[in-house]
């Protein structure tokens, strides 16, 4: 009786015990695409991943390089063992089995070529043998959609890189580029605040935001602790504060929230990278 | 204790230069130490703010690239602030305890080490977190040495120490050299001082160096002579103490010899002699003369009461007591008096004793020295003259009143036959009859005045009188006269004359009257000027005494300079013909001399033939201690303009308004006159006052008047002045506006009252005192007058004289009749004849008095007719009751005058029945 209450019972205990306890003394890495600069980045992240560390009990440490290549680059040699990003949906990172875990709630989006209202240019093949401006040649719906498009309709175009998105659009404004490729986030709300008219030649269908994603190698116990914790995180009231702050910090217009997802909720990626025909991009 | 000695020993020079470094010391070390705590303070400042700004500058690069884990950008942030001014060490410290730090390159310290220790700044460190989003990165440290920043603070303070140590040699060395110069005067001085202290009292000190030194030694100076002078005076007073001891020896000696001299004669005098104490109370001394004249010894005389040598009361009435102390007191006030007395010797027998008087010193008490000398026989003898005397002055005075009485009637009468219808020749003989009558009258008055000053008989008042107002009123007497020959005459008086003055003024009258006559008797054409003005006399400087000097001009036929010595001799003119071209008896001149002389004046005569005459009085007179103020209008700023063509009136008008501060101009005849005050009114300031003569050459005065009402001017500024009244004229001035008419002389007062009335008072009361002016003038106010005459002719006279006037006469001929008559009616006016039989106008006037004091009556003016021109006659007509005195003859005009003057109306006092 007490070998079969120590084998059944006792013994599975302590392993588990065991088996959490040297999980907390391990540390995570948590890899971040820094959409912004890397210090702003780390400014909205860093609460959160603290609150979620100490709730989940996983030590969680934030890595962001200095930029979205060298970011897509890590992901790709599986450096993080969490990412948020949506470069390991790309057919290079594949190989190192990141599962989609959780998503923010923010709206899809599109990628888009945009000319002045103004503009003799009336459709995407007016392009050919224009100058079009970007953000840099790692965005997927500031670069990646519209050259991939440009390509399957062999519109030839030369490429200028504006730093950012809004850099890309200024290009554009002073005569530099004939047309810019921006996602429409970035596209509506600068129409809105400088009062500037565009007219979009072309658009690609919605994609998810950046989702995150666990590396095959994390315990699926410390997975799913860390997808707990950012999940309790909206509810939590120290939670939601440390959200809202992160909010105002960026200036996001909808509130952060997390939800758990998979990699089905990803697919749009996965079919692009099935099907694209441009790929200088990485 | 040496430091104090050596303190005492030391010179001044070096007590105030060793004061002074020791001062500036003690203030360059508190300096030090204040700059040196300031430089202290800003080190620590500066090396806090650099560390805080290296800080967090290291902070924010190495935080960005700890975020992203690049060490590398790390390392070099850490390098680069390493290489930075005074950085010591910069390092990073990750959140692993992991280790970066890079060291920089310190200077060496160059200043003592006991400097550094005391500013106590060593190094300064600082850390700042590394921290993003409440996520620990690690931190960075930064040190900073403060070796750079404590040798500047040296270098700073050793470069002031060295300024503050030169500025303070260069301070000692010239205060140093300074107290040195300043004090050579002072050794000067000491050695000058050892100097005169030594006996050499002209030592002085040459006065240099600075102003301080120079006051001591100017002060030295300055009390070397003081000293010398009263050393030299103390000697001089030495020797002159013993010279005057000397002096006083003989002095006394000579005393002694002239007491032994004065005890013999007054011993041996022949006269009586006594010595009264100053109040009269005690003989303390006689002389054996005065043993024999009051027939006792010495011993019984000394010590008596004087009165006891004297009957109760003298010959004459009067009380001894009263008679003696009257002698008294003229004694204290002039010093000395003579006089008769009566006394009565010690065994009862009474005799007469002329006394004289004087005050003196005996045996050191002020005394009365009194001398007696017996003149019985004397006293018989004046006795017998003055009974003589006195029935000289009744026939004089007889003779006085029996010439004049039947004078007046003649005089009267020729006047009055003289205003009647009269053929040529009729007229002429009346002339010559008036003429003569005069002529015959003046000379009785010289004579009998002449008579009366020669035989000591004249007696001077001493009365409180105007001597300005006497002036005018003989300017009023002289007036026909002088009209009639067509001369002007000015007066002119002096405002500093005192209102009031004590003298005789009948008698100053009579002289000046004599002047003034003598002056229109000889003068055809031109002026007549009589003033008067204080002169500057020793008399006048004691105080209660003022010296007139009055003087009389004129332009007439002058004296020869041969003939200026004689014309104060009795019954002498200048020059035979005078004579008898002009008449006259050649006494006015001699009685005015002698009058001036018993007043105490002199006359001056100054003369050139054929230009005029001036005659000067000087004459001291008492003011009076009760002085009649007139107020002076204040006319100041007042445009006024004289237009006159006669120099001397414009003068005096000139000086009366000038004196009320108006602002005068002149204007010489009629067209100028005009001229100016068109041209006054053009400029809108027009004269306020306008006082215009009648007659002048050209345009006179009225037609100038006339010319300026013509345009529409007001005329009510406008004074009309005039030598002779022309009823014409006065009515003329009504028709046109002219308010005031005023006759020359015009009285000071006169001419104030007239201003004031022209400035001040409202258009009707301007206007009521022309009409009165004119009233009087015309004499149209009906008064009663009682004449009270025994003499048919004067009552005759008097009564032609008022006919036609506005006079209401009744007659009574004797005293009883006008004392019933005054009882049961009421007069105005009562003329008295003072001589008539049953009751004479002095007792009637007395009577009266009397009457009217018990039965509470207003006093009746009563007026006193005499033939006698004396002035005792005057005086007593006045102590009777008598308001004035009118002396026969009477001229019409001086009657009405004092009828106009004296006569006021009595509401209460008209007839009853």
């Amino acid at each position: 009786m007490s070998r079969l209450l120590i084998r059944h019972f006792l013994l599975p205990m302590v392993l588990t015990i065991l088996s959490l306890s040297a999980q907390a003394e391990e540390t995570y890495s948590f890899g971040v695409l820094p959409q912004r600069s890397p210090l702003l980045t780390a400014q909205y992240w860093n609460p959160i991943l603290d609150w979620v560390s100490h709730r989940s009990g996983v030590n969680l440490d934030i890595k962001i390089a200095q930029s979205g290549g060298q970011s897509g680059d890590a992901v790709r040699r599986g450096e993080y063992d969490f990412v948020y990003s949506n470069h390991q949906f790309k057919p290079t990172a594949a190989a190192q089995g990141y599962t989609v875990i959780l998503r923010r709630n923010a709206p899809d989006i599109m990628g888009a070529l945009v000319v002045l209202d103004s503009s003799p240019i009336q459709s995407a093949r007016d392009l050919e043998g224009k100058t079009v401006a970007f953000a840099n040649p790692h965005g997927f719906t500031g670069f990646t959609v519209q050259m991939d498009y440009l390509a399957q309709q062999g519109i030839q175009v030369t490429q200028s890189f504006g730093g950012n998105q809004e850099g890309a659009l200024k290009q554009m404004i002073i005569g530099s580029a004939a047309a810019a490729g921006v996602n429409s986030s970035i596209l509506a709300g600068y129409e809105t605040r400088e009062k500037v008219r565009f007219r979009v030649v072309w658009q690609s269908k919605p994609y998810r935001d950046l989702a995150i994603s666990a590396h095959s190698r994390v315990p699926n116990s410390v997975v799913e602790a860390v997808r707990l914790a950012f999940l309790e995180l909206n509810e939590d009231a120290e939670g939601v504060k440390i959200l809202e702050a992160s909010e105002r910090l960026v200036g996001e217009s909808t509130s952060i929230r997390f939800l758990r997802a998979s990699q089905q909720d990803c697919q749009d990626y996965l079919e692009f990278y099935r099907h694209n025909v441009f790929h200088d991009a990485d | 204790m040496d430091i104090n000695r050596i303190w005492k020993r030391a010179r001044l020079t070096w007590r105030v230069t060793l004061s002074a470094l020791a001062i500036l010391t003690a203030v360059g070390v508190m300096l030090f130490v204040v700059t040196a705590r300031e430089i202290s303070d800003n080190v620590r400042s500066e090396l806090a703010i650099r560390l805080n700004s290296r800080a967090t500058s290291l902070m924010l690069i190495c935080r960005n690239a700890a975020v992203v884990g690049d060490l590398a950008s790390i390392e070099e942030a850490l390098i680069a602030q390493a290489q930075l001014k005074d950085t010591a060490s910069a390092t990073f410290v990750d959140k692993s305890r992991n280790v970066i730090r890079k060291e920089g390159s310190i200077p060496e310290l160059v200043a003592p080490s006991w400097f550094v220790e005391w500013l106590n700044v060593s190094l300064f460190t600082g850390s700042r977190p590394l921290e993003v989003g409440g996520h620990r990165y690690g931190h960075v440290e930064i040190a900073l040495a403060a070796n750079r920043a404590i040798n500047d603070a040296w270098k700073d303070i050793t470069m002031l120490g060295g300024i503050a140590f030169l500025a303070l040699s260069a301070i000692s060395i010239t205060l140093a050299l300074i107290l040195r110069i300043s004090h050579r005067p002072l050794e000067r001085l000491a050695e000058a001082a050892r100097a005169f202290s030594n006996g050499k009292l002209d030592t002085r000190v040459s006065e240099d160096g600075s102003p301080e030194i120079v006051e001591v030694i100017h002060a030295f100076n300055k009390m070397a002579a003081s000293l010398e002078a009263t050393l030299l005076d103390l000697q001089s007073t030495t020797k002159q103490a013993l010279e005057a001891r000397s002096s006083a020896e003989a002095s006394n000696r000579a005393l002694q010899e002239s007491e032994t001299n004065f005890r013999l004669m007054f011993d041996d005098a022949p006269d009586a002699y006594l010595i009264m104490d100053l109040n009269g109370g005690c003989i303390l001394a006689c002389n054996h003369a005065a043993e024999r004249v009051l027939r006792g010894s010495c011993k019984q005389i000394v010590g008596l009461d004087p009165t006891v040598l004297s009957p109760a009361m003298q010959p004459d009435g009067r009380m001894t007591d009263e008679f003696v102390e009257s002698n008294i007191q003229t004694v204290l006030r002039v010093g000395h008096h003579r006089f008769e007395h009566y006394h009565r010797r010690l065994d009862g027998e009474e005799f007469w004793a002329e006394v004289s008087i004087s005050l003196g010193t005996y045996k050191g008490q002020k005394v009365m020295f009194v001398a007696w000398r017996e003149i019985g026989d004397i006293i018989a003898a004046k006795q017998a003259a003055e009974a003589a005397n006195v029935a000289k002055s009744l026939f004089l005075a007889n003779m006085s009143h029996e010439i004049r009485t039947p004078m007046n009637a003649i005089l009267g009468m020729a006047d009055l036959l003289w205003e009647s219808p009269l053929t040529h020749e009729q007229r002429r003989f009346v002339q010559v009859c008036r003429s003569a009558g005069e002529n015959l009258l003046g000379i009785i008055n010289d004579v009998l005045d002449l008579s009366k000053i020669e035989a000591g008989q004249l007696t001077l008042e001493y009365i409180p009188f105007d001597i300005v107002s006497e002036i005018h009123v003989v300017c009023d007497i002289m007036d026909v006269k002088v009209n009639a020959k067509g001369l002007q005459l000015v007066q002119h008086t002096h405002p500093d004359i005192p209102e009031t003055l004590i003298g005789d003024p009948a008698r100053l009258r009579q002289i000046l009257l004599n002047l003034l006559s003598n002056a229109v008797k000889f003068t055809e054409h031109g002026t007549i000027r009589i003033s008067a003005e204080c002169t500057a006399s020793p008399v006048a400087a004691k105080g209660s005494l003022v010296e007139i000097a009055l003087r009389v001009e004129d332009t007439g036929i002058g004296i020869a300079e041969g003939h200026l010595s004689r014309i104060f001799e009795n019954f002498v003119q200048a020059d035979a013909s005078i004579t008898r071209q002009f008449g006259g008896t050649g006494l006015g001149l001699t009685i005015v001399k002698k009058l001036v002389e018993k007043m105490g004046g002199r006359i001056q005569v100054e003369s050139l033939l054929g230009h005029g005459t001036a005659f000067t009085l000087t004459i001291p007179f008492l003011v009076s201690e009760k002085q009649a103020t007139m107020p002076v209008p204040d006319l100041h700023g007042l445009r006024v303009l004289v237009v006159d063509d006669e120099e001397h009136n414009r003068l005096v008008f000139r000086k009366y308004l000038e004196l009320m501060h108006a602002q005068v101009d002149e204007a010489i005849d009629g067209i100028e006159g005009l001229r100016l005050m068109e041209a006054a009114a053009a400029s809108q300031d027009p004269y306020r006052l306008i006082l215009l003569d009648v007659r002048m050459p050209g345009l006179h005065g009225m037609q100038l008047v006339e010319l300026w009402r013509a345009v529409g001017n007001p005329a009510h500024a406008i004074m009309v002045l005039t030598s002779e009244h022309q009823e014409r004229d006065l009515q003329r001035c009504k028709e046109l506006g002219v308010l005031h008419y005023l006759i020359k002389p015009i009285r000071h007062a006169e001419l104030i009252r007239a201003i004031l009335g022209t400035l001040n008072i409202s258009v009707e009361q301007q206007a009521m005192s022309v009409s009165r002016l004119a009233e009087i003038e015309q004499g149209t106010r009906p008064r009663r007058v009682l004449l009270v005459e025994d003499s048919e002719e004067n009552r005759v006279l008097i009564e032609a004289y008022l006919n036609g006037a506005a006079v209401e006469l009744e007659i009574a001929y004797n005293g009883s009749i006008a004392i019933d008559k005054m009882s049961q009616s009421r007069y105005d006016l009562v003329l008295m004849d003072m001589r008539m039989p049953e009751m004479d106008g002095y007792t009637a006037t007395r009577t009266w008095r009397r009457m009217e004091q018990q039965q509470g009556l207003d006093c009746l003016p009563i007026i006193a007719l005499t033939a006698n021109a004396f002035q005792e006659d005057i005086s007593q007509c006045l102590e009777a009751g008598c308001d004035a005195h009118l002396a026969k003859p009477i001229s019409r005009k001086v009657l009405l005058k004092a009828i106009r003057e004296h006569a006021r109306p009595q509401p209460g006092r008209h007839a009853t029945n």
